[in-house]
């Protein structure tokens, strides 16, 4: 019966068909388990150990191989000890605040440079375009330590910008830039720009023109149609741009460690001091742990926000 | 529709035209473009053009594409600035007064919906710039709901609605501050021939009963016909012809008016007598003379052109001999069936083409291609074109 193969054949493949989509659907969930669920329990699991001497430096807690009556011995030693600690010990506390106060600033700094950037790109002449935004991504082909230990150099007290202010007569006495919270601001400043100003290209890219004079038409004046239409449009991309930039900034060790001074706290030093000095792993995720809790909340907000968006 | 009735709708129009002098506004049409001329970079958009329109006028700018219409209604939108020459409003110079701050409105093209605002938002815009309380807004956006039927999909966004509605939208927009003047470019270009014939209607009845001076730019003559109480021709940046839809498409005065709107017949040849009756033709392409009747400046000897619709062109088929002016013979070469009538074209001896239009009522008796005709018109129907 050469219909009723066809017929088979025709199932056949439109269920392979089925089967390529959703395994193509299903790639970014097997990507995420591969690639950070599975590494953040075993931090997980980490955190919830104690240190101890040895290779490796932890605790060994949930080894199914030891059978699983051995294995409940382990995990009755489990604590949120070292979430105790960080909880009462102020300096990690502070050191989470600093690190949030610093890299807020920061982003809101990158927002207000970004934004006109991106802004004279979206009206540049079309053709101009293409050759704006490799700009914008140049210093990508530089290595990022190297980008920022220039600064150093920028920065330090016989450094470029002290040169320059006392040969203008702006400052008499060289200033104090290097090795404070705002030097590691500039450079989280500098070293995100990018993050920030191609999302809100992109936004702004594709503005209609013709909403802004639909906004003077009807009576706003030009400053009012501005934020009215051009800004209020570029939202998405102020918030994706800024949690692009914010993220990072929060858990950034290289620019606080070549650009801040001893009094600037960051957790991305403190936990790399706790791991590589300490060697207190256990602690050490539970920082990182906490941290990724930390920067939840704003993933899940812009997800909420971005949900609203598109209804 | 009963919202129309409220005072607020029918009472003097917005801006400081109300405190005017009667007089002055009587002496100056409500607006005037005084020799504007536009250039972008090396490119003439406007030249030199001077147009009057009347208060409660609907107005079209009826070119095509590239002649300056749009950029004749953006300076008066206050988008662009003249290069040269001024624009008046009621007797007064739009020089230097921006965008925001002119009582006129534009639908746009695009329709510019402002996509993170719902209907009731996107029509509320401009009336929160003018400092209403909350409730009269309110009123006032309920009245432009109504009027363009949209009061159900009031909560919707933007990209929640068909193109008819998105357009009804941008045009309850416009209107809902009550403008001096309403500035519509294309407004009905992105819609299906069907639901543009019904809003053409809606259109003109809004027109009416709100009495604000519409100006709109086509590049579509039947819709200018259908809309407009006068209609300017553009042509390169330039006024061709300003005249109402009959007489634009009665009388035009160059051929490029005659050939843009509609069909026509463009005859051209040699005068050989003019008088205060009739202006003869002689034209080689039909090799006889032609006569048109309306009196014209022509004299002997110049060159110029007859001009007859094909709906004025009288066909029959051949019985016998006919003479008398304007009658020639020819064969019929195609037909296009356009429905309510039949677009014939008739192939001269000369191999000359005329065109004629028939009705496709019953007593017009059949004619098949191939068929020997005579046609002819009277001479009272025919123009003679200089340009
Ligand atoms: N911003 C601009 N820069 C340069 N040239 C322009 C600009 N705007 C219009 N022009 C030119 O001016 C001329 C008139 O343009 P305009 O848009 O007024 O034509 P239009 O009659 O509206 O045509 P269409 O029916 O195609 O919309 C065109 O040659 C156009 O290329
Ligand atoms: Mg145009």
């Amino acid at each position: 019966m050469p219909s009723s193969s066809n017929a088979e054949a025709r199932a056949g493949r439109g269920g392979r068909r089925v089967l390529n989509a959703s395994f193509v659907g299903l790639l970014p969930y097997v990507w995420l388990l591969v690639f950070f669920l599975i590494p953040f329990l075993i931090v997980l699991k980490i955190s919830l150990s104690t240190a101890f001497y040895g290779q490796p430096p932890y605790e060994p807690v949930l080894d199914l191989a030891e059978g699983v009556g051995a294995t409940w011995e382990k995990v009755k030693t489990l604590s949120l000890g070292n979430y105790t600690f960080l909880a009462s010990d102020s300096l990690y506390v502070e050191a989470y605040l600093s690190s949030l106060k610093i890299a807020a600033i920061a982003t809101v700094l990158t927002l207000l440079c970004g934004f006109p950037i991106a802004h004279a790109m979206a009206r540049a002449p079309r053709g101009w375009r293409p050759l704006l935004i490799a700009l914008v991504i140049m210093p990508f082909w530089t290595s990022f330590l190297i980008r920022v230990y220039a600064w150093v150099g920028i920065l330090k007290r016989e450094g470029l910008l002290n040169a320059v202010l006392l040969e203008l007569g702006a400052i008499g006495e060289p200033l104090t830039i290097l090795n404070t919270n705002f030097a590691v601001i500039v450079g989280i400043v500098y070293a995100y720009l990018p993050f920030m100003i191609l999302p809100l290209y992109a936004a702004l890219e594709r503005q209609d023109p013709a909403l802004l004079e639909a906004a003077s038409d009807l009576g706003s004046p030009p400053w009012l149609a501005f934020w009215q239409v051009t800004v209020r449009l570029s939202v998405p991309g102020i918030v994706a741009g800024s949690l692009l930039v914010f993220i990072p900034a929060v858990g950034e060790f290289v620019i606080p460690n070549l650009l801040g001074g001893s009094n600037t706290l960051m957790i991305g030093q403190t936990l790399w001091n706790e791991f590589f000095l300490n060697h207190d792993w256990p602690l050490s995720s539970a920082v990182a742990v906490v941290l990724l809790v930390i920067l939840v909340v704003p993933i899940t907000l812009f997800q909420r926000y971005q949900a609203r968006e598109v209804e | 529709m009963s919202a129309l009735a409220s005072p607020a709708m029918t009472g003097a129009p917005l801006g400081d035209s109300a405190a005017e002098p009667i007089a002055k506004r009587a002496a100056e049409p409500l607006i005037r473009f005084d020799h504007v001329r536009k250039t972008f970079g090396g490119v003439v958009a406007v030249a030199d053009l001077s147009l009057d329109i009347e208060e409660g006028e609907f107005f079209a700018l009826l070119g095509p594409s590239g002649c300056g219409k749009t950029t004749l209604m953006r300076m008066l939108a206050g988008f662009e600035t003249p290069t040269s020459g001024d624009i008046r409003l009621a007797g007064k110079s739009l020089a230097g007064v921006p965008a925001h701050k002119r009582p006129t409105n534009m639908m746009f093209q695009s329709y510019a919906l402002f996509p993170h605002l719902s209907v009731w938002d996107n029509i509320a815009f401009g009336l929160r710039r003018e400092g209403l309380n909350a409730a009269a807004i309110r009123a006032r956006v309920d009245d432009m709901l109504s009027l363009v039927q949209l009061t159900a999909q009031a909560r919707r966004k933007p990209h929640q609605l068909s193109g008819g509605q998105r357009q009804r939208v941008a045009l309850a927009r416009s209107l809902a501050k009550e403008p001096r003047v309403l500035l519509l470019d294309e407004p009905l270009a992105a819609l299906d021939k069907k639901l543009r014939g019904e809003t053409q209607f809606e259109l003109t009845a809004i027109q009416r009963r709100l009495g604000i001076t519409f100006v709109i730019v086509t590049h579509d003559q039947d819709e200018a016909m259908v809309l407009a109480d006068r209609i300017a021709v553009m042509r390169e940046g330039g006024i061709e012809q300003v005249g109402t839809p009959a007489e634009i498409y009665e009388a035009p005065v160059s051929r490029a008016v005659a050939s843009f709107i509609g069909e026509i017949n463009l005859i051209e040849g040699t005068v050989a007598h003019a008088d205060a009756r009739e202006t003869a033709l002689d034209a080689p392409a039909l090799g006889t003379r032609v006569v048109a009747s309306p009196a014209g400046a022509a004299r002997a000897g110049e060159a110029g052109c007859l001009a007859i619709r094909p709906e004025k062109v009288a066909m029959r088929r051949v019985n016998g001999h006919s003479d008398g002016p304007n009658t020639l013979t020819g064969t019929v070469s195609d037909a296009a069936f356009m429905g309510e009538d039949t677009l014939y074209r008739v192939r001269l001896e000369t191999g000359h083409l005329i065109k004629t239009r028939r009705s496709n009522t019953r007593d017009g008796g059949t004619i098949r291609l191939g068929d020997r005709v005579v046609l002819n018109w009277d001479p009272a129907d025919a123009v003679f074109l200089e340009r």
